[in-house]
């Protein structure tokens, strides 16, 4: 047998040999490694530990030296490496890495989990005899480049050949003379302090600190802009529904839904939609039967648009949380209405406001001590006491007056005529408050109670003879109602009440939905939906943000539609604009840190690594250095343009295409 | 799978369509030895591949980004590569007959493909934001779609290591040396997986400050050059017989396929950064 040539005569055995070789190489690796650890736990120490390795595989090397100086340069020996690289790297993926002792004698029984670690195949690619086979390679690489003559011809064999030995020398400098860390940063806050990892591992082995500090300026993220398509789903019995299908918004192209007859089309469409309102007969002819009042509201930066309904006691007046100004609006002037104008100098009088289950209202002056029979029951309705700020002491459990603030007024109502009398608080500022008592009260009686206390100022907007009742610290003022102008609250430059539209009878108004901007933040799609035989339907879309009834059913089908974007919620980037300061705080430069784009600075790359998304002004900062990184790019190189060589631009090439077939 | 196919764009489905009818086409070559039939199945795979390059462009200008992001749009590169490779083996090597298995690859591959079709269109997160996004995913893609023809080059070669020889389309070519242009595909497949490998380690640096992470996903890929590096030197020394050869390019394609879509099933796979999501 001849093993000494790479191209003549060499039979599997050469594999055979090379297998065994390397089968106890990596065995007396494992075991020179446990005996490392051996020393450095028991009283032998880490000299002793290292000498015992040391022995282990000095032992393996002079039994084997021989075959090994036979078989090294052969390409046998290199393929058999790799191959049991390849197994050996399948066998870090296939057994759970960085696992507890416990988890694997849980999943393999005591024998094999205490096998797997005394084998380290709970961290393979830090093991010896993981790294012992890139030695073998290694050395079978040099020894094969070695014993082939450096020449033209040879060019490429070597660059391909000798790459992976680049390569792995780059990683060896990494490894011994890099670090890699992160730096948990602030905005506004300076840092020298890099939570460095474990060689070549995601786990925190310690602290180290640079001779500069980084200060993190700025940190932005955006999000992708919103694309809003139709989408259509598809409910499940006992699954969530299933999304099948998202239909960009193209006007007027039919979308029919699988498995039914049922199409649609987008008819209309408004990024960010608002409302306007046309009256469907002239103003004046309009009968007041359901009087409505459009006004935009802007208080302490929030605007929105409300709407005031005359008729419905509960939907006409709002109260403005910040200083309490209470806006109602009555298309025809009531008892209490006057009793609040004509308040003249005397103290602005306050109300308690009783609507039956008609929506029939019946208001009574809100003075301490009044008793009031709820008509048409048997209950009795007593104002005990009132309250100018009212407020809650959590430790003794009970309501008491804050001070005379007038922040949070409020009365107290004893409701009696039943088995137990019912004890309730009304807020002024705060109409919709309920809680288990107003219920209790609301269902004995039947009745809704609202209090109304124009404490600082109010607002009195009567339609009929489209006037306006300043109502401030007692004193009323009347002014024209004019729409369109911006009517301020006393002492609140930026907080204001306009009236957009005022119509006698809601039932006689269209809402027309209109384009505020191109943005596409409040979207609306106006979508067609139609089956042969059944009348097409015409429906607004809105996107759902947790609202049911936004959603469009396609009846008789398991489908619905929506109007939905998922773009806006992944992250376009992350930027972290640092400073480099030396010990003085001098700003020694500045770089702006982006994921795929790392600043370098003396010798150390920063990267954007990290974000916190319930702290948007935390940062991750990746910090590495790689003195071996450049040596590795060229290795990259080598290897490229070796193997590209060697397969289509070699004069001389290797038998390929001269074999003959066999059995021909 | 019908479902998704009814939402989907005029163009994919005439894509799909072509590919369908090129492999019905190529596989009528089996049963009517009529040149008609292999030319039909040649051109109507040239214009299914016409169809898909255009899917893929269309793709990149609704996304506004390159389509390789998610498992649905790799597929359909695959698709694309795997056809490249294919054509390039019709026109160029002039190897009949495989093109009737590789048709019906990538029909399997267009159907699952479809099966994962999304719904959504994604948007680039910014680990991907980097020019080499493209050359890395690129040369990735070239190289299993080569492997991937390599390996049903392979796969034919062990069923008749003799060729189709006296078959009345094939015989006016010479007799194919099926494992010979296994070997020439593998080649070009292997140039393809050795720059993404080592484009992909560049990509880990300049993203997350690591060339090598010992991820599933990368070790996989290790693994899988570290095969073909073997095949490539197991053919220099003469060893194995061509047949067992052949068998290591499917082995090692194997192994390609289970890094590509088997990675989710790794007990290690957790760790991992790199698996296609799914919902």
């Amino acid at each position: 047998m001849n093993n000494t040539s790479a191209d003549h005569g060499i039979t599997l055995r050469g594999f055979g040999d090379s297998s065994l070789i390397v089968a106890i190489a990596l065995i007396a690796a494992v075991v020179a490694e446990q005996a490392i650890r051996w020393g450095e736990s028991g009283s032998f120490g880490m000299m002793g530990g290292l000498l015992v390795s040391l022995l282990i595989v000095a032992a393996w090397f002079y039994t084997f030296f021989k075959p090994l100086k036979r078989l090294i340069g052969t390409p046998h020996f290199a393929v058999t490496s790799l191959l049991f690289l390849a197994g050996a790297t399948a066998l870090g993926t296939f057994v759970k890495q960085h696992a507890s002792a416990v988890y694997y004698q849980d999943t393999f029984g005591v024998f094999w989990g205490r096998m797997i670690e005394f084998s380290g195949l709970q961290d393979v690619f830090h093991s010896w005899w993981y790294i012992t086979l890139f030695l073998l390679l290694a050395g079978s690489l040099i020894v094969v480049s070695l014993t082939r003559k450096f020449t033209r011809a040879n060019l490429s064999f070597h660059l391909a050949h000798l790459s992976p030995i680049v390569i792995l020398f780059g990683v060896w400098l990494d490894f011994f003379y890099g670090m890699r860390g992160i730096m948990h940063m602030e905005v506004g806050e300076k840092n020298n302090v890099v939570h460095a990892f474990h060689r070549n591992t995601n786990y925190l082995s310690g602290e180290l600190e640079l001779d500069f500090s980084l200060r993190l300026d700025q940190f932005d993220s955006e999000k992708f802009d919103p694309d809003y398509k139709v989408q259509i789903w598809k409910t499940r019995e006992n699954k969530d529904p299933e999304i099948v299908a998202a239909v960009p918004v193209n006007l007027n192209r039919p979308q029919r839904v699988h498995s039914t007859d049922v199409s649609f089309r987008v008819v209309d469409y408004f990024p960010n939609y608002g409302w306007d309102y046309e009256a469907a007969v002239p103003l004046e002819e309009m009968e007041p039967k359901d009087p409505i009042l459009i006004a935009r509201v802007k208080s302490n930066q929030v605007e929105e648009t409300i709407q005031l309904r005359s008729n419905y006691a509960r939907y006409n007046s709002i109260v403005d949380p910040y200083d309490q100004s209470n806006i109602e609006f009555a298309w025809t002037m009531n008892d209490r209405h006057r009793a609040l104008i004509g308040g003249g100098e005397k103290i602005t009088p306050h109300f308690l406001r009783l609507i039956d289950s008609t929506g029939q209202e019946t208001a009574i002056e809100a003075t301490v001590g009044t008793r009031y029979k709820l008509p048409g029951t048997t209950s009795e309705i007593h104002l005990s006491r009132f309250y100018d700020n009212l407020v809650y002491n959590d430790e003794k459990g009970e309501y008491f007056d804050g001070d005379k603030s007038g922040q949070n007024p409020a009365i107290e109502v004893v409701l009696r005529g039943h088995e137990e009398p019912v004890k309730f608080y009304l807020f002024s500022n705060f109409s919709g408050h309920q809680s288990p008592e107003i219920a209790r009260a609301r269902m004995l009686t039947g009745f809704d109670f609202i209090y109304n206390y124009y404490s600082g100022q109010g607002m009195l907007i009567v339609g009929e003879d489209r006037s306006i009742y300043h109502i401030r610290n007692g004193s009323v003022e009347k002014d024209e109602l004019r729409i369109g102008y911006p009517y301020l609250f006393e002492g609140r430059l930026d907080a204001y009440f306009l009236v957009t539209h005022l119509f006698p009878d809601a039932a006689q108004v269209n809402s027309i939905p209109t384009n505020l901007s191109d943005d596409p933040v409040n979207p609306l799609a106006i979508v067609e939906v139609s089956s042969p035989g059944k009348e097409t339907l015409e429906e607004y879309l809105m996107p759902p943000r947790g609202n049911k009834d936004a959603l469009l059913k396609i009846e008789g089908h398991p489908y619905f539609l929506a109007l939905e974007s998922t773009r806006e919620q992944e992250t376009k980037f992350w930027k972290s604009h640092v400073s480099f300061l030396d010990k003085q705080d001098n700003v020694l430069n500045d770089g702006i840190i982006q994921v795929n784009q790392p600043v370098k600075f003396r010798g150390y790359r920063f990267y954007q690594t990290d974000f916190d998304p319930r702290r948007s002004n935390y940062s991750g900062i990746g910090v590495s250095r790689e003195p071996g990184l450049g040596i590795i790019y060229i290795g990259f190189g080598m290897m490229v343009i070796g193997v590209l060589m060697m397969f289509y631009f070699r004069e001389q090439s290797v038998n390929i295409g001269t074999r003959k077939m066999p059995g021909s | 799978m019908i479902e998704q196919f009814f939402y989907s764009s005029l163009l994919l489905k005439a894509t799909f369509i072509t590919y369908l009818l090129a492999m019905v086409s190529y596989i009528m070559v089996f049963f009517n030895a009529k040149v008609v039939w292999q030319n039909a199945g040649k051109y109507l795979f040239t214009v299914a591949f016409a169809l898909c390059t255009i899917l893929i462009i269309d793709r990149w200008i609704e996304a506004g980004r390159p389509p390789f992001k998610s498992l649905y749009e790799s597929l359909i590169f695959a698709c694309w590569t795997v056809s490249l490779v294919n054509l390039f083996v019709e026109y160029k090597l002039k190897v009949r007959l495989l093109g009737s298995i590789t048709s019906v690859a990538v029909v399997v591959i267009f159907l699952y493909a479809l099966s994962n079709r999304d719904v959504e269109i994604i948007a680039l997160p910014p680990a991907l934001q980097t020019w080499l996004f493209i050359p890395h995913v690129v040369a990735y893609f070239l190289a299993y779609g080569a492997l991937f023809v390599g390996a049903l080059c392979a796969g034919l070669y062990i069923l008749l290591p003799q060729g189709l020889k006296g078959h009345r389309v094939i015989s006016d070519a010479q007799r194919i040396d099926l494992s010979h242009y296994t070997y020439s595909i593998t080649k070009f497949g292997y140039l393809f997986l050795t720059l993404g490998l080592l484009l992909g380690a560049w990509w880990g640096q300049t993203a997350w400050s690591n060339y090598w992470g010992w991820d599933p996903k990368e070790n996989w890929a290790l693994i899988t050059w570290l095969l073909f590096t073997a095949y490539l030197h197991f053919r220099n020394v003469k060893t194995l017989s061509e047949k067992q050869l052949a068998w290591m390019v499917i082995i090692g394609t194997g192994a390609i396929i289970f890094t590509y879509l088997g990675m989710e099933y790794l007990p290690t796979a957790e760790d991992s950064i790199h698996i296609y999501i799914q919902d």
